[in-house]
């Protein structure tokens, strides 16, 4: 029933421990809202309530439920990952691939474009715009996100992709005389597919981060709550020092979680696929 | 003349810091008629795979040029062009393992060859790739539908040659396309080889280290050594006067079994 890949990814303790955990905090996010339907920003609770049995994870400074505030920004915590990594890979894979399959002036331009992006503070670009727009939705941020991180990706698929032109298989395509983009979606990009999963992994993780980061310095959505949004008020209004720690704990524990199982989730894939796919 | 190769030279570059040249080929010239057998034989190293590559217009030349019918093939670049020379000259490369993409039925290198010919029907196609199958000695049904990694080399290889027996071209360069095939199964790929010429005018480059092989089944051997051609001449002339010293050295490695069947 189950794929033999599958079977034998399931045999790393570093998969399943990563992988439950992410698939864990996901369904949480995804499902508890549903079934705790307290509004994250209505402000008719008591402030700064510590965890009891009518607020669960307690309330903060203005009367919001935190219970709420959590589920509400893993989910959009996720969403703007999920968004944020999807865009950098399709620029990232795209730039890379094209640039290591055609090589030569069409290679050095695009890798001169990559550099220039990778050289620039990406946070600075990530301020300057987030601070150009006054209204920021979580689509925004992810776009904001996805395109300042990925040119580590197209470095990276390039370099893949150069390894994989040598290969005989891919001779003998071509001379079929297979057309290039055929080659490309037939021979080259399926036996990256792992590599690349592994690339979007790793994204996700940094753009939960980056979103975080953003929201701190008060540069996240201005609707709605992320998980980077919680810290960031919890922040403003000194929880630590004031040690209102059901406020900032829970959020700061949620993303630490997802970003080091997806970190440790991208490693296992390496050790299982790396050695098969260089030698066999 | 079917093809020409003229002072064909590859020097590949390596290490990032201290570069260093390696000259795999060195100015190699020769000539191929309609339906002639030519070995090219030479140690590991010598530069025999770097040649046939740069004819199959695979890896491109430093310099020297391929003919092929009058054209050269790094001159082709048209999809309709380049479809006509891989028709006409076709390969068979070394490593039967690396031919096949691992994520793909081994059909797929058969198929793939209706991609340069022109045959509409299905039925027909199928027809013409079990044909293939059989006439190296396979069944169809034990290949058909699996992975390159449920087969054992000597069956890729007969897969690879089926390949060329489906293109029928005028030139297939073969890169030790036997090296894995069983003792047995080698007298019936060989005859394939030769029927192919018979009927159809093919002409072969053979690439092996086995000087007796060469001997036994070409009209013409090349000895390849050190990225040059050192010495060519029939199989009688290689083998009874050879003049350079290390085709001396290939002969004393020829096993006494091709001696005694050939009387030298
Ligand atoms: N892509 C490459 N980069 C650098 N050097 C190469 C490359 N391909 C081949 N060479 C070098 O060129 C030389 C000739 O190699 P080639 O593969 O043509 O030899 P060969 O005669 O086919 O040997 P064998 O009998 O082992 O197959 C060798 O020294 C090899 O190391
Ligand atoms: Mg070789």
């Amino acid at each position: 029933m189950i794929p033999p890949i599958l079977k034998n990814l399931l045999r790393i303790k570093k998969f399943d421990i990563s992988v439950s955990i992410i698939l864990f905090i996901t369904l949480v996010g995804i499902i508890g809202p549903f079934v705790y339907t307290v509004d994250p920003t209505a402000l008719h609770a008591p402030p700064e309530v510590p965890p009891n049995n009518k607020y669960p994870l307690g309330t903060d400074s203005y009367g919001r439920d935190l219970l709420a505030q959590l589920l509400h920004g893993i989910r959009s915590s996720l969403y703007i990952g999920l968004t944020a990594s999807l865009i950098s890979l399709a620029i990232g894979v795209t730039i890379g691939a094209v640039a290591g399959f055609k090589g030569g002036i069409t290679d050095d331009s695009l890798m001169l474009v990559t550099n220039v992006v990778y050289a620039l503070p990406s946070i600075m670009l990530m301020m300057l715009i987030a601070a150009y727009l006054k209204e920021r939705n979580p689509l925004f941020v992810a776009l904001i996100i996805g395109l300042t991180s990925w040119p580590w990706v197209a470095r990276a698929v390039r370099s893949q992709l150069m390894s994989l032109k040598s290969r005989d298989f891919l001779a003998i395509s071509r001379m079929a005389a297979l057309s290039d983009l055929k080659i490309m979606f037939e021979d080259l990009i399926p036996n990256m597919a792992s590599y690349i999963f592994m690339a979007f992994v790793l994204l996700m993780s940094g753009a939960m981060i980056a979103e975080a980061g953003l929201s701190m310095i008060g540069l996240g959505v201005t609707r709605g709550v992320s998980l980077g949004i919680i810290l960031y008020w919890a922040q403003l209004l000194e929880s630590v020092r004031r040690g209102l720690w059901w406020w900032f704990i829970p959020p700061g524990a949620c993303l630490v979680s997802l970003a080091t199982s997806m970190l440790l989730l991208s490693t296992s894939l390496d050790e299982y696929f790396s050695p098969r796919l260089r030698g066999r | 003349m079917l093809l020409k190769v003229k002072d064909l030279s590859k020097t590949f570059i390596v290490g990032l810091l201290r570069k260093k040249e390696i000259h795999a080929v060195r100015k190699v010239s020769f000539n191929i008629k309609k339906g002639e057998f030519i070995s090219l034989v030479g140690e590991s190293g010598s530069g025999k795979t770097t040649t046939s590559r740069m004819i199959l217009r695979i890896l491109k030349p430093s310099s020297g040029s391929v003919i092929f019918e009058g054209k050269d093939p790094w001159a082709l670049h048209k999809i309709e062009d380049l479809k006509w020379y891989w028709k006409q000259v076709h390969g068979i490369f070394q490593d039967p393992f690396a031919s096949f993409n691992p994520l793909y039925k081994v059909d797929r290198i058969l198929y793939q060859t209706f991609n340069l010919l022109n045959i509409e029907s299905d039925a027909e196609k199928e027809h013409l790739v079990k044909e293939s199958l059989k006439e190296v000695g396979l069944r169809p049904e034990e290949v058909l539908g699996r992975y390159p990694h449920e087969l054992s080399g000597g069956q890729r290889q007969r897969i690879m040659i089926a390949r060329c027996y489906l293109l029928k071209p005028k030139l297939i360069i073969a890169d030790e396309p036997i090296s894995m095939i069983d003792a047995s199964t080698r007298a019936g790929i060989l005859k394939l080889f030769s029927d192919l010429r018979n009927n159809y005018g093919t002409s072969v480059i053979f690439i092996t280290h086995d000087l007796g092989l060469a001997y036994y089944v070409s009209d013409r051997i090349m000895i390849m050594h050190n990225g040059s051609i050192v010495e060519e001449g029939t199989p009688d002339e290689i083998m009874e006067h050879p003049k350079h010293h290390y085709t001396m050295r290939l002969k004393e490695d020829v096993p006494l079994l091709y001696r005694k069947w050939k009387g030298f």
